[in-house]
């Protein structure tokens, strides 16, 4: 645990020394902030026109997370490509390999470190939903699914992206891979809803889309957590192996 | 300290490290000396935990490698052939980073922190970002990061590859200073001048094989004390060789068309006997060195080629 939290705090410092986290904060506020923004402008202007049926938690915040969901997409590779692909190229992996810290622990201090600025670029949602409880009253539930829901699709990303880092030592290369990944994972919705039989249902399932429905509907669901805690599990294990497999390579 | 015994390692069909034993005592620089290539960094790749052995056992401090890696792991100080340092930190901040890796905390962390790098000579610079650092500045900090913890064991892996000179006395001074504290350090370095200098005991490796080991007064005896010929030019091998089981006294240890090395007790008196002998051959010498008995002159008694090559 010691070594986790070691890693962990390297890690996360090194965000805050390099571009990589202003850049990502930057980008994720603006974009994020030009969509709230978006929405809020189409909601209230339906608003004004008498709309029937106004819902702020399914006009404007369930869009919204979905949108947020999907920048995730574009910028987490950028916060897991450097984790282990940066110590390959500096050589400092096979030094750490020599300490008595674990293989599953350096893969868990470097996922918890891209998982806390994960956490702080979610700050920027909750004021952004924050102000809709000043001047508003929506409910609690869904949102707070919601963003549930959108930590649970951060984490799988940056699962993930943690294993696709820990197979090269080009953070561009682990950037495009996890990139391509993400966006795989995201469209075998769409692709799972024009196909059918078993193929259909197996990229339905798969995909992270069509769980995150559910969150932003308000809905927590045993097999949704199951669903992301696979990945996740899958995407730690799978870079503890790649990691351990150094020591028949180096 | 360390025991290694039997230690193989392959990268597919190649056999890097091929049957290797040797001890190292508390205390004792021990050297692992041969050429790029011979297997030493993967010897050192093995004893540290790094690389899994493929057959052959490892001991550190009587803890196995592989089965207790945990308990050797934390006697084990590493500085590694590649500078492995984190560009953004300061000295400071990279020492500590290390020492906690190995556990170390609180105000221990810090005086050990201090005493290292007052140590290695960085202690008016620890602030600075380490991009700043030469080379030479570098490698001291890569040494203080691998005995910050004060390890029992300090595997050292060419830790003077590419420095200026003196930065490598620096080096070498601060070697010495382990093991007077009793640290056991193995250090692996293919210029024979530098385990000359440093090493207790040593083990010559080549092909990742050991070819001879024992301290270094043993290593000099097996040379018996021959001084070592080797002549460049055109050669009339069996002639000459013919020519040469004349003389008394004189070994061949390897001969080509192009060169010949020869060992001979007195080398420098008897010269002009054997450059004569060759001569009535018709060879065309054009080159001619003579060496004194060193681990250089071993190494190619026993390979038949320089450390160098």
């Amino acid at each position: 645990m010691r070594s986790v939290w070691l890693i962990f705090q390297r890690e996360f410092q090194a965000y805050w020394t390099s571009p990589v986290a202003y850049v990502v904060l930057a980008m994720f506020l603006i974009l994020s902030g030009f969509f709230f923004f978006g929405e809020f402008s189409r909601f209230v202007d339906f608003s004004q026109r008498g709309g029937s049926g106004v819902d702020v938690n399914q006009m404007l915040i369930r869009p919204y997370f979905y949108t947020v969901s999907v920048m995730i997409l574009f910028l987490l590779p950028l916060v897991t490509m450097r984790l282990f692909a940066e110590e390959r190229r500096q050589g400092t992996l096979e030094v750490l390999l020599t300490t008595p810290a674990t293989e599953f622990s350096l893969v868990l201090g470097k996922f918890f470190a891209a998982l806390g600025l994960f956490a702080v670029m979610m700050l920027g949602s909750v004021v952004h939903i924050g102000l809709l409880f000043i001047f508003g009253s929506p409910d609690l539930a869904p949102v707070l699914t919601g963003f549930l829901g959108l930590f649970l699709t951060g984490a799988v990303y940056i699962a993930i992206g943690v294993l696709l880092s820990s197979l090269t030592q080009n953070q561009v290369v682990a950037a495009a891979i996890s990139f391509s990944l993400f966006l795989a994972l995201w469209l075998f919705y769409w692709i799972g809803g024009l196909t059918s039989g078993s193929l259909s249902k197996v990229l339905l399932y798969t995909s992270l889309a069509g769980h995150f429905e559910n969150f932003g509907r308000g809905v927590l669901s045993s097999s949704d957590f199951v669903f992301y805690l696979s990945w996740i599990v899958a995407g730690l294990f799978g870079a503890t192996q790649v990691v351990q497999s150094t020591r028949w390579k180096a | 300290m360390i025991e290694v015994r039997d230690l193989v390692k392959k990268y597919g069909s190649v056999v890097a490290v091929d049957g290797v034993s040797f001890d190292a005592a508390a205390g004792s620089i021990f050297g692992l000396l041969g050429p790029n290539g011979a297997g030493k960094s993967t010897t050192i790749g093995c004893i540290s935990g790094l690389l899994r052995p493929h057959a052959g056992t490892v001991r550190v401090l009587g803890h196995d490698i592989v089965g207790a890696s945990t308990k050797a792991k934390k006697e084990l100080g590493v500085v590694p052939q590649e500078i492995a340092l984190y560009e953004d930190l300061s000295a400071r901040e990279n020492i500590a980073y290390w020492g906690g890796a190995y556990g170390l905390s609180g105000p221990d962390l810090k005086r050990r922190t201090d005493e290292v790098l007052a140590l290695v000579g960085l202690a008016d610079r620890a602030k600075e970002p380490i991009k700043k650092y030469s080379g030479g500045m570098k490698r001291r900090l890569n040494f203080a990061c691998g005995i910050v913890h004060e390890p029992k064991v300090l595997l050292l892996d060419e830790p003077t590859v590419g420095v200026d000179p003196q930065s490598r006395v620096n080096i070498l001074d601060l070697v010495r200073s382990q093991a007077q504290t009793g640290t056991c350090v193995l250090y692996t370095t293919h210029y024979m001048e530098e385990a000359e200098a440093l090493c207790d005991s040593l083990a010559i490796v080549d092909g990742g094989k050991v070819i001879a080991q024992g301290t270094m007064r043993e290593l000099r005896q097996r040379t018996e004390e021959r001084d070592l010929l080797r002549l460049n030019g055109q050669f009339d091998v069996p002639h000459i060789e013919k020519k040469l089981h004349d003389l008394d006294h004189i070994e061949i240890i390897q001969i080509h068309e192009t060169q010949i090395t020869i060992a001979a007790g007195q080398g420098g008196n008897r010269l002009p006997e054997i450059l004569g002998a060759i001569g009535e051959t018709g060879a065309d010498i054009r080159e001619t060195t003579l060496s004194q008995p060193n681990l250089e002159s071993l190494f190619i008694k026993l390979t038949g080629k320089e450390l160098r090559e």
